[in-house]
């Protein structure tokens, strides 16, 4: 009734779960040794941000280096979708009015619209930044509970739990050798990652471990079937949301998002599936075959 | 089952009541024609003007219909306004007509900052050792700043600005950690007006103009002569012209106007001298009289305020009214906020315990302006200081722009789902209601947000999405536990239940998510949880169950 022909799903799950390990250690080495796992945006360090929607053939650091040239020390980053947003942080202390018209005087660079100014003092940025650590630390603690309440059974909770916090670490691994800086957005990201992720593992589990008109293998392959239909409406969706959106905000949300989902897709697949399929087969045998 | 069977399950019915209820509540306003009026200016005295109220719709201004740059200009003579009830006719003095408006929005849904355009600041008050105010209304020792502190400020603020700004301000108390923060949101507002209204310490100043003529005296402890000869008064044998001020015995005048008599108007007491407000049933008291309601309510004054406004009242004359022949008007940073009328026995009256009345129409009016000058007398300046920890800027253009990406976006989206579906199922049949039910959970969440006076801004948009998509996902969960598979051996009742028990663990595993924002975070992240988490009880409990009983009914054909 059950069988275990295709031993190649054991030795991928062990991929997996060192890739797992190796994205933790490769974020907690960063967090000693360097205080952070990602540098921050402005909201969650302290300065001043001017978000403006631009036209221009320049890059970043062209405009950085004009900028420079001028007396400003920034940091410019530039979003393109159907618009192009440009992004500039600097200190607190300096002026937005000059700084956007040192921006207006920049050849090649053409500012549509009036921008957006936000300033932070460092103190209140400090409090968001400890806050919503905190937030995603308790937020993935309830989903824990929240799944031992659904499954009531030890090793299935466990592997869902696993690949979410896979799906997390190494989205925040790609995040962090991306140099995306750490943002309220972001987070957000995150948390609805947290979310999602997760959707997919409760389908297989749900259904391999209940559904007993079928077999293992075709449990597995119904639910690889149903959770492909979920992970691609998604990820259609958040592309759209990446391209057309034209707002800093949402694009990296979905940008988190898309990365997440694709991480995902083994997370599920082959994590949590190969524990899955373990504990049915350990189960098959005590109950006698 | 055909559409009428469907129909009488309850459950779609259900569903259909939430749609036409979150129609109806987002007020949809094809054609938005007209400016509501938000803020009328009686002071400017342009006749007529109080036979329009706020949130009347004008459509046209002698003929100008395009009403926002029209009530900028300045009017001499009659002015023919169109409005709602009809037509209305003022008639001006070459002056503004003291309006402000605001276009009629094309929805009930309250568009946030994102969007809008607008202010928006973050204020810490500042606790230090000596936060002495003049006004020391309760005679506060201590200077934690707790809620009720959080209250006076906020109190204070939002009369200050609803004296000088015209534009809707919102005041959020908000903590963060161990410290209390309030959150401004001036709609459509500036940098400039915001720092300004936010920095500004409430100066306050209680004038009487006085009017004296050639060879009259001026009475204060002493009495000084006053002349009068070709624009030029001279006080105590001092000369001084029009616009020159003097200080006599402590009170400062200024010299408004020199002709047959002198105008001079006398500072009698400012904020220093008021040492209590009271609020207190036994001296403060709202009665009905003829037309209306009286309202008064009793200050304290300094000795020292006392004695130079019965030196100044002494120098007026009682009339029939009841009243001295001039009144007493209040000053808040150089602008008019009131003027009262002082009664005939104060005249020269050493009064430390005056009471300040006023009219009002109805028992409310009455009460708030009672309330709104307590609160200036009161803390007319704020009883701390305040620092900005955070100020946003939000230029309107992008907010424009945003919502018209940000539809294409949702739309290009609901294309690719629609398509992706399609190319999975292969049946319209199923494709259709699918794409159908999610929209249908956006329009109800929005229409649930609309009702509890959520403002949708940008986090609320991400919430919106995060639980359109967890919708999808539960839905095509849902299709697949029902309608693939073998049937032969559960029923579909049992199919159902196990397809459900996903939804409630998928949508359970979000609400679980976003529960730590809703209480830790603050800000962006707080509202985006709140919608989010909208949005899942929405699906869970309305479309998804919806849903269920039109993918029974599609299993039956």
């Amino acid at each position: 009734m059950f069988n275990d022909h295709d031993k190649g799903w054991k030795i991928l799950m062990v991929i997996s779960l060192a890739v797992m390990l190796a994205c933790s250690a490769y974020l907690g080495f960063k967090l000693i040794t360097t205080g952070e796992i990602m540098p921050r945006d402005i909201e969650l360090s302290g300065g001043k941000q001017i978000t403006v929607q631009v036209d221009t053939s320049l890059s970043s650091t062209q405009i950085m280096a004009s900028l420079s040239q001028k007396g400003f020390d920034t940091e410019v980053r530039l979003l393109t979708g159907i618009k192009t947003t440009a992004l500039i942080d600097t200190g607190i202390n300096t002026s937005a009015s000059d700084l956007i018209s040192a921006m207006q005087s920049i050849p090649g660079l053409t500012l549509i619209g009036e921008p957006n100014v936000m300033e932070i003092g460092p103190q209140l940025s400090e409090q968001f930044f400890q806050q919503t650590q905190m937030a995603v630390v308790v937020a993935f603690a309830f989903m824990a509970i929240l799944v031992f309440i659904l499954f009531r059974t030890f090793v299935p909770s466990i592997a869902v739990i696993l690949s979410a916090y896979t799906d997390i670490i190494v989205t925040m691994t790609i995040m962090s050798l991306l140099n995306v800086q750490l943002s309220l957005p972001l987070i957000a990201g995150l948390l609805m990652l947290i979310g999602y992720s997760v959707d997919t593992d409760i389908l297989q589990t749900s259904r391999v471990t209940k559904r007993l008109d079928e077999s293992l293998k075709e449990r597995f392959k119904g639910s690889v079937k149903t959770g492909m239909t979920m992970t691609m409406t998604t990820l259609v969706a958040l592309l759209a949301l990446y391209f057309l959106s034209g707002n800093a905000t949402l694009q990296t949300i979905a940008f988190v998002l898309l990365v997440g989902l694709v991480v995902d897709w083994p997370s599920t697949w082959i994590t949590n599936s190969g524990i899955l399929r373990l504990y049915m087969l350990r189960k098959a045998k005590k109950e006698g075959a | 089952m055909s559409a009428k069977e469907l129909l009488k399950k309850p459950k779609v019915l259900i569903w259909i009541f939430f749609i036409v209820i979150s129609i109806i509540l987002i007020g949809p306003n094809i054609n938005p024609n007209g400016y509501n009026v938000k803020y009328i200016d009686t002071t400017i005295g342009v006749q007529g003007i109080n036979k329009i109220a706020t949130n009347d719709v004008i459509y046209s201004i002698n003929g100008d219909t395009n009403v926002a740059s029209a009530v900028t200009s300045n009017y001499t003579g009659i002015v023919t306004l169109e409005t709602n009830h009809g037509e209305i006719l003022l008639r001006a003095n070459n002056t503004e007509l003291g309006l402000s408006v605001e276009k009629v929005p094309s929805s009930n849904i309250h568009l946030g900052l994102d969007l809008k355009g607008g202010v928006r600041a973050v204020i810490q008050p500042i606790i230090n050792d000596t936060t002495q105010t003049s006004l020391n209304a309760t005679n506060v020792t201590n200077t934690t700043i707790d809620s009720d502190m959080i209250n006076r400020i906020i109190s204070t603020l939002q009369t200050r600005i609803n004296v000088f700004g015209l534009r809707e301000a919102s005041f959020r108390p908000l903590s963060s950690g161990n410290n209390a923060l309030i959150e401004v949101t001036l709609a459509g507002g500036t940098r400039q007006e915001l720092t300004e209204l936010l920095e500004r310490q409430g100066k306050f100043e209680a004038k009487i103009p006085l009017m004296l003529k050639d060879g009259a005296q001026l009475k204060l402890s002493q009495v000084y002569n006053v002349q009068l000869s070709n624009n030029i008064v001279t006080v105590n044998d001092v000369s001084y012209t029009v616009g020159q001020s003097f200080v006599l015995e402590g009170i400062p005048f200024s010299i408004d106007g020199i002709g047959d008599a002198v105008n001079l108007t006398a500072t009698v007491f400012t904020g220093n001298d008021i040492q209590l407000v009271y609020f207190d049933p036994q001296h403060s008291s709202i009665q009905q009289v003829q037309n209306g309601y009286e309202w008064s309510f009793g200050l304290q004054l300094s000795n020292d305020g006392a004695q130079k406004f019965a030196f100044i009242t002494s120098n007026l004359n009682p009339t029939v009214s009841g009243n001295l022949d001039s009144k007493l008007y209040i000053y808040l940073d150089g602008k008019e906020l009131d003027a009262l009328n002082i009664v005939n026995a104060l005249k020269g009256q050493i009064v430390r315990e005056p009471s300040v009345s006023g009219f009002g129409q109805t028992l409310n009016d009455a009460t708030q302006s009672r309330l709104r000058l307590q609160s200036i007398l009161r803390s007319g300046s704020l009883p701390v200081s305040i620092q900005i920890a955070q100020l946003d800027v939000i230029s309107p253009t992008l907010g424009e722009n945003f919502l018209a990406s940000a539809s294409i976006a949702g739309l290009g989206a609901i294309l690719m789902v629609a398509i992706v579906t399609f190319i999975r199922y292969r049946r319209i049949k199923i494709s259709v209601p699918m794409v159908c039910v999610s929209l249908t959970e956006v329009l109800i969440t929005i229409g649930i947000a609309t009702l509890i006076g959520w403002t949708i801004d940008m986090p609320a948009i991400a919430g919106i999405i995060a639980s359109v998509g967890t919708g999808i996902d539960s839905i095509i969960m849902i299709t697949d536990e029902t309608l693939l598979g073998k049937k032969e051996e559960l029923s579909l009742t049992e199919r159902l239940k196990r397809a459900f028990f996903i939804v409630f663990g998928a949508g359970g595993t979000i609400i679980a998510a976003m529960l730590p924002l809703t209480i830790l975070g603050f800000g962006a992240l707080r509202g985006f949880a709140i919608v989010t988490m909208i949005g899942v009880f929405v699906g869970i409990f309305i479309t998804r169950s919806a849903y269920g009983e039109i993918v029974k009914s599609i299993i039956k054909t």
